[in-house]
Parts: C-alpha cells; sequence; structure tokens
C-alpha cells in the first residue's frame, strides 16, 4: 500500500472516494437550484507493465500508480453566465503526481451562438483529444498516440491560465464549424517532467564539463502560449476534421542565469474521423517545428514529424476494439539519424485495444503497444540505456458520474 | 474428423466474422415526434437546427427567448431521435455530452426517463424543446415538423 500510494494524504483520498462510490448512485445526481448547479466526477484506476524499457516511470515490474480522480462543479448563473471548476487528483507513473490541482476553472459569458468568453484555467485544444486527456473514459485508448498526445507533457499541456473565445458558426449546406483562439501562460510545476528534463541537462552537462552547478532552484517558465483550432462538422454523415495551430515559448533558469530555451514556432495538427456503422477510423498527423538553445546555444532548430492511424470496431454498442499505428520522428527531415544521446530517435507503436462500456458509468480497457525506437523521453526513464524493440500493456476501470 | 487451424487461420477468421457481423448494423426505428412549449411560435424547425440544439450549440430561438432542451432517455424513441436528428448513436450523443461536461465547456442539458415528465418539462418552460411518443403529446406542449 505504501509504495502504491505514497502519502497519506493520497490514502486518505483515495479511501474517501471509494466510500463515496460505494454510496447509492442517486445521490450523485446532485442537481441543485433546478439544474442551475451540477456536480459530477471520475475515478480512474490502472495497472501497467512494460517488457525491455520502462516507460513513464518504473514500469517493467509492473505498477498501479495509475489513478486519477476527478470532481467538478458547475454553476448556470444566468442563461449567459457559468462558473464551473474541477479538481483532480492524479497518481502516476510519470512526474507531476500525489497532489491536487486545478484541472480547469473558467468563468464563461456566452454572447451569442457564434461567440463566447471564458476566462482562467482553459482546457487548450490540440488535435481531437488533448483537452479530453485527463478523462479516461471519453477516449478509446487508455495512451492516446504518444506521437502527437506525448503522455509526459499531459501534466504541462493540457490546459492554460489565461482564455479563450469560442463559437459555432453555421455554414447551410456545408455544416457548421466550432472555433476556439486561445492564448495565456502554461504552469510548469517543480516536478512535471519538462522541468525535469531541463534538470537532466543541467546534470549532464555538469558531468561533461566536471561543473557542480545545483539544480535545486532550476525553474521552467512559460512566457505565453496562443495558438486557434477549427472543428470541421461537415454535412457528410459521420465526418468530423479538425485543424489547430499552437505557437509557444519557454525558458529554464538556473538562480538568475537562463539555461535553456526552447520555442515552438508553429505546431499544427490536422486531423480526420470517419465513423460509419459499427467501424471508425481517425487519424492524425502533426509537424512541430522548434528551437531549442542549451547554455544560448542552438542546438536544434528544426520541426519534429508525426502521425498515426486508428481504425476501431464497435460489434455492438459497448464494445469497441482498436487497431493503432503510430509513427513520431524527432528529425522531419532525416528519419533515422542518430544522436550521441539516443541511437533510435523515432517511435514506432503498433497498438490493439478493448474498450467494454460495461454501464453508463463503468468503462473498462486494455491494451498492448509494441515500440520500436526510443524518442520521447525513453533514455530518460533508462538511464542504464534503452532497447530499441519494447512493449508495454494496460489494464484500467474508470468510474464516471 | 478433427478440423485444426493455426494462429493464423484463426485470427482470419475472427476478424472476418467480426466484419460481417458488424457491417449489417440496421439504425433503429421508433416513431417519435419533437414538441416544444405551446406558446412557442415556431411551428417547423430544420433537422440541422434541432441538431446544433440539442448539441448546446445553438441556445436561443428566432425571437431571443433562452431554448431549454432536455433528453428524452425512452429506450423506445432515444435511439431513433439520436440517429435520425443528431446523426449519431445514443452512445456517441452519451460521449459528447460528457466530453462537453470534462473539458469544462458547458452543462449538459438535464436529461428524464419517461415521456410524461418530458411533456411537463417542456409544458413548464416556455423555451422548452424536446422529443416524445406521439400519443404523449397533451395541450401543454406542440409539436412541430422536422424539414430535411
Amino acid at each position: 500500500m505504501s509504495s502504491f500510494f505514497p502519502s497519506a494524504r493520497s490514502q486518505i483520498l483515495f479511501l474517501t472516494t471509494i466510500f463515496c462510490l460505494l454510496l447509492p448512485t442517486s445521490l450523485w445526481a446532485i442537481d441543485l437550484a433546478g439544474n442551475k448547479v451540477q456536480l459530477h466526477g471520475f475515478l480512474t484506476q490502472g495497472y501497467m507493465e512494460s517488457v525491455e524499457n520502462n516507460f513513464l516511470g518504473d514500469t517493467m515490474d509492473g505498477t498501479f500508480r495509475l489513478t486519477e480522480i476527478g470532481i467538478n462543479i458547475n454553476a448556470q448563473l444566468t442563461d449567459k453566465f457559468r462558473l464551473g471548476g474541477q479538481a483532480l487528483y492524479c497518481n502516476l507513473p510519470a512526474a507531476s503526481t500525489d497532489k491536487v490541482r486545478a484541472d480547469w476553472l473558467v468563468a464563461d459569458y456566452h454572447f451569442s451562438d457564434p461567440f463566447g468568453v471564458r476566462l482562467g484555467k482553459v482546457k487548450m485544444p490540440m488535435g481531437l483529444y488533448n483537452m479530453e486527456r485527463d478523462s479516461d473514459f471519453l477516449r478509446p485508448l487508455i495512451f492516446l498516440p504518444q506521437s502527437i498526445y506525448d503522455e509526459t507533457l499531459r501534466d504541462s499541456w493540457q490546459s492554460l491560465w489565461g482564455g479563450d473565445m469560442y463559437g459555432n458558426l453555421f455554414l447551410s449546406k456545408w455544416g457548421d464549424i466550432d472555433y476556439q483562439l486561445f492564448g495565456g501562460r502554461i504552469q510548469y510545476e517543480d516536478d512535471s517532467l519538462a522541468t525535469l528534463a531541463s534538470t537532466e541537462f543541467v546534470n549532464r552537462y555538469n558531468q561533461q564539463y566536471s561543473l557542480f552547478l545545483s539544480t535545486e532552484d532550476l525553474d521552467r517558465q512559460n512566457n505565453y502560449v496562443y495558438g486557434a483550432a477549427l472543428f470541421f462538422n461537415p454535412s457528410l454523415k459521420g465526418l468530423r476534421g479538425s485543424l489547430t495551430l499552437l505557437v509557444l515559448d519557454d525558458d529554464s533558469w538556473l538562480n538568475e542565469y537562463q539555461v535553456s530555451s526552447l520555442r515552438i514556432k508553429s505546431k499544427i495538427v490536422a486531423s480526420l474521423e470517419y465513423s460509419w456503422k459499427k467501424f471508425s477510423f481517425t487519424t492524425e498527423y502533426c509537424e512541430t517545428d522548434r528551437r531549442q538553445e542549451q547554455f544560448h546555444v542552438t542546438t536544434l532548430d528544426t520541426p519534429s514529424q508525426a502521425w498515426y492511424m486508428l481504425l476501431s470496431y464497435s460489434p455492438t454498442q459497448v464494445l469497441t476494439l482498436s487497431l493503432l499505428y503510430d509513427e513520431y520522428f524527432r528529425l522531419k527531415n532525416n528519419h533515422y539519424e542518430s544522436t550521441s544521446l539516443n541511437p533510435y530517435p523515432w517511435r514506432k507503436d503498433l497498438a490493439v485495444s478493448l474498450r467494454y462500456d460495461i454501464t453508463e458509468n463503468w468503462t473498462f480497457k486494455a491494451e498492448w503497444h509494441t515500440v520500436d525506437g526510443t524518442a520521447l523521453y525513453s533514455g530518460y526513464f533508462n538511464p542504464q540505456g534503452a532497447e530499441r524493440y519494447w512493449q508495454y500493456g494496460t489494464l484500467k476501470l474508470s468510474f464516471n458520474f | 474428423m478433427m478440423i485444426t487451424l493455426n494462429k493464423r487461420t484463426g485470427g482470419l477468421i475472427l476478424v472476418i466474422w467480426l466484419f460481417a457481423v458488424g457491417a449489417g448494423g440496421a439504425e433503429p426505428q421508433g416513431d417519435f415526434v419533437m414538441v416544444v412549449n405551446a406558446d412557442n411560435e415556431v411551428t417547423t424547425i430544420n433537422r440541422k437546427d434541432a441538431e446544433l440544439i440539442f448539441l448546446n450549440k445553438q441556445r436561443s430561438w428566432p425571437d431571443g427567448k433562452n431554448i431549454s432542451v432536455v433528453i428524452n432517455e425512452n429506450p423506445k424513441i432515444y435511439d431513433s431521435f439520436s440517429h435520425t436528428v443528431l446523426r449519431r448513436s445514443s452512445q456517441q450523443f452519451l460521449v459528447f455530452r460528457k466530453q462537453m461536461l470534462f473539458r469544462g465547456q458547458g452543462m449538459p442539458p438535464p436529461t428524464l426517463k419517461t415521456d410524461k415528465d418530458v411533456v411537463a418539462f417542456v409544458g413548464e418552460h416556455v423555451g422548452g424543446i424536446s422529443y416524445v411518443s406521439p400519443d404523449a403529446v397533451t395541450q401543454a406542449v406542440k409539436v412541430v415538423s422536422i424539414l430535411q
């Protein structure tokens, strides 16, 4: 139990939630003031094990550190004005775990159907799934395609402090478009993996040049992030598409000294989803043009490339089987160029998954991934050296109300 | 005679069977009518407008009144409404409402289980709209035609 829940607070939180879930479900239909106030939430628990390499933590021996608990409340104060927020607790193999944080916290004013404004901590759109990454039961897979939805950035990139403008535009016979324009700042926690990656780089520099720079006070800051998202809902039944763009600028500071910076000049994700009868096909393509500096020396100034395709089949309304093929290349223009730190800087993932919606509130998922390549922080989790070919599997049970 | 299959052949047969069973999915049929509050001046509604209303993307009537949607989960008509008007399965509609909620983008409309409760809700809300079985209609609500 102690390794599963590293702190007393997490044990109390977990046990309280279990107790609450055992109460009659009717208690959870909490609608106050004639549906003007609603309380909802979710709890997920998973198990993960990997072969040959660790994935997101110490997973080769198996781990139950795959817990998420979320509680949200919404108050529709007037026809146009809403306040809402969601608290999220995560205990995951990666960083920023075992703490409760604000997942989203918004004041939302809906001026008209084509125009509304949300201020506070808002979900950041990126591709089809970034906004629902914390809600396992809303997506087909436990781990979304890592080429685009890199799990190590999930804790940082799922929302931003700032705001967005949103609305729906009706295009007559062509269908309709939902749009979002967003801007603000990302908050990097001290134990986020993005921050720890900067720490690891300084430690490597220490080792290389026999320096003694302390990383205790290392601080990763986001200067700005902004972007736009368009979600197309054409008249053709079953078809959906989206296009998202974001620009981002980060610095890492050691006391008063800037040790590294990352500027994402553009991250573009184009997405397409088509459902036909009991089949669903989803594909997304992403290019990230970025420049990275370390101690004011440019170490990377070229785009990465990622794409995946996901075929799902639902023989019944409650059962979905999926097949995923996912590719990521650190360098778009040279897919297989090795670096001194990573001889296999790509990631090709072939996965099968099962999703079973036991009831409207309970979902069970299982999946198995076979991976070629060690891009996306495999080196960080495998300091002894990562194997080129590796696998991981996950089981997960989710409850939501 | 014992028939033996290797893993590849067995897997292929399983895949073909699943596709054969799955491709023949017929859309559910069930009579329903769209109803609004009896005082609403609307007499017809485009299917696309109805879709946008139930997906929370269109929130006011042409006269500016706020729209009050209620989801009717009566199993006899729920699937049929979802396929005909929203052009998605009731499961996909449920996921859509949960997405709206857990992304922090809005509050999904209330749900009721019976035609009787739905008719009462629409009758009490001047901007009310929903769908019910044809024999559940009372004077408190007005049937509007759906234009494709």
